[in-house]
């Protein structure tokens, strides 16, 4: 097989297996199981929506896949991110692969920020921090406003001068730039308004469809996890419950998601102009 | 109107200008009317910016108003001095967005709720008393705790030692300490977990039951607002744009910025509806002399959209409306 040929196979190979694909993982920390994921995939290209109360192990299981547990975390099994072991990784893998390839989106966005510096130096410094050149690092932050329509004078404001959802769109801007695979969105819309929450929830569908981004949406929102995602799973206690399509929340079968669902406030039925 | 006339709170045309505004700006908040009396249960609804938070202040009398005035049982707030004031301040409880924020971090729960009975003391009180004033503090905070739904072993807590929800049961067992007669809630359950935040509603209906307190709630969850308040006030920039029945309001919405927001709520079941185009002519509406909403309206016309908007009476149940289009769109469209 020629050196074309054999890097062609591996290409094929890793398009053929999901993006981030996480196998038999336990995480215990001060000899307590905080952790255990028997399966869970973000195929490429797709929105996978994680579900759970607070303390069900969506944050940790967050920092696992980002290797910011603490020191004294024991952790096993398997993490794959596009075809590499990313569990027990050396730091100097996990600073190519950290914040560059997977990107982190938070509900405090505007906390994410450095309030001292404008979005766009702060942009720029974390570019450079990732080795992109200088001539390329412009190109590659008008790419991506044009992707998050940003307007480019708002990136002369420093984090107090931006709205919530301002902020959050220069956060996203950010993992654009950096051309992540895989997004990590932590509540990225709870504090926002429910009209500025539709529209970040819209551009996450856009970067889906035209960068071919994935997403890791955690919530405890199930109506917006059910709007945007792929494939939904459920977390409890440290474990996924439950996993499927938007129709697991439609139809659970495990209590605990049926006590998500029937906790979720209903709101009256819309009725459409009548003719 | 329920419940006694001497409880009722009430703003008439008020509006509050923010310190350094523009004077040629309009007001932060402008309210035709507004009243809240025990066993009410109202919603003001709204974007960041739209007033909410303002309002609830100009209603506590944190902020003095530019024009208008609020009442509470038929006396200017602003005019309120000593007994008077402080029967008022009981009577009218604040729960606040950030309960973290709320409660001193070096104060245990039971001092915390202890204190506010403590105070209560030290005027005649003219309310009713569900607690009993001859027993000792420590019974009376452990009521609270259970009306609350919390062990009286909380009582010896720090607020970073409980949960959210616990510490936000913690703030609303400080506010019962003093028999309030209306409680202002902004925001109570955002940030909490869904199964939280309906143990949380569940225990704000049952206090309204029990105690018939009266309710104004701040929210931008219209779930929330749909379980709680059978009226709601939908804000956008500073004033009112519709105002009706809940289950109506939020159902068949009639003015165009209400039918937005009730369409950016994802529903589990419906598909994703995607965040709404303003129309051709909305970039010609300007927001200082015409619709406020136009610029961003997928309805606005050059006209009448370009000037101001009043208020307006339409259709059955009656809905209050600021739209010069309300009666030619009709129901507006809240799934498409």
């Amino acid at each position: 097989m020629s050196h074309t040929s054999a890097a062609a196979g591996v290409a094929e190979a890793k398009a053929g297996e999901p993006l981030l694909a996480i196998r038999d993982l336990v995480v215990a920390i001060g000899g307590a199981t905080l952790l255990h994921v028997d399966a869970l995939d973000v195929p490429r290209g797709q929105i996978v929506g994680l579900v759970g109360e607070s303390g069900a192990g969506k944050s940790l299981l967050q920092s696992t896949i980002l290797g910011i547990l603490p020191r004294h975390a024991v952790v096993g099994g398997s993490v794959r991110f596009d075809g590499q072991e990313i569990v027990g990784a050396s730091d100097r893998t996990m600073r190519g692969i950290r914040g560059r390839r997977i990107a982190v989106v938070l509900q405090a966005a505007r906390a994410a920020l450095t309030p001292t510096l404008r979005a766009e130096t702060w942009i720029d410094r974390a570019l450079a921090l990732h080795d992109v050149p200088g001539p390329e690092r412009a190109a590659r932050l008008a790419h991506a406003l044009e992707a998050v329509r940003l307007d480019r004078a708002l990136l002369r404001r420093y984090p107090h001068q931006l709205s919530g959802g301002e902020a959050q769109r220069v956060s996203i801007a950010l993992a654009v730039a950096l051309r992540a695979d895989l997004i990590l969105a932590d509540e990225a819309t709870s504090a926002l308004d429910v009209t500025v929450q539709a529209e970040v929830a819209e551009l996450f569908r856009e970067l889906r469809q035209h960068e071919g981004t994935s997403f890791l949406l955690v919530s405890h929102d199930l109506a917006l996890v059910a709007g945007l995602a792929d494939q939904i799973s459920i977390i409890a206690e440290g474990r996924i419950l439950e996993q499927g399509g938007p129709e697991v929340l439609r139809h659970p079968s495990d209590p605990v998601t049926s006590a998500l669902v029937a906790a979720t406030p209903a709101l009256p039925s819309a009725r459409r102009e009548l003719p | 109107m329920t419940g006694d006339p001497d409880l009722v709170i009430r703003a008439t045309d008020l509006e509050v200008r923010y310190p350094g505004a523009d004077p040629g700006s309009h007001p932060g908040l402008q309210l035709a009317s507004l009243h809240i009396a025990p066993g009410d249960s109202l919603a003001l609804v709204g974007e960041s910016g739209s007033g909410k938070t303002t309002a609830l202040r100009a209603l506590l009398g944190l902020v003095r108003p530019s024009a208008g005035e609020v009442t509470f049982g038929g006396t200017p707030i602003a005019t309120l001095k000593g007994d008077d004031l402080r029967a008022f301040r009981r009577a009218v409880q604040l729960i606040p967005q950030d309960t973290d924020g709320a409660l001193d971090p070096r104060q245990t729960l039971g001092s915390a709720i202890g204190e506010g009975w403590r105070a209560r003391g030290r005027v005649l009180d003219s309310l009713a008393d569900r607690v009993g004033s001859p027993h000792r503090e420590e019974e009376v905070v452990g009521a609270l705790l259970d009306e609350v739904g919390l062990p009286s072993m909380m009582a010896r807590r720090h607020p970073h030692e409980v949960s959210g929800g616990q510490r936000q049961r913690a703030v609303v067992a400080r506010a019962l300490a003093v028999s309030p007669r209306l409680l202002l809630l902004d925001e109570p359950t955002s940030g909490l977990d869904s199964t939280v935040q309906a143990r949380i509603l569940e225990l704000i209906e049952r206090l309204r039951a029990d105690r018939g307190l009266g309710i104004l709630l701040i929210s931008h969850n219209l779930g929330v607002v749909a379980r709680l308040c059978p009226t709601t006030l939908v804000l956008y920039r500073g004033e009112v744009v519709e105002e009706g029945q809940t289950d109506d309001l939020l159902g068949r919405p009639r003015h165009p910025y209400t039918a937005a927001l009730r369409r950016s709520v994802p529903e589990i079941g419906l598909p994703f509806r995607m965040p709404w185009e303003p129309s051709p002519d909305a970039a010609g509406v300007s927001m200082l002399t015409g619709c406020r909403f136009g610029p961003r309206c997928p309805h606005a016309l050059a006209e009448p959209c370009g000037s101001p908007q009043g208020l307006r009476s339409v259709g059955h149940p009656p809905r209050v409306v600021r739209c010069a289009r309300s009666e030619d769109l009709g129901e507006l469209d809240a799934l498409g």
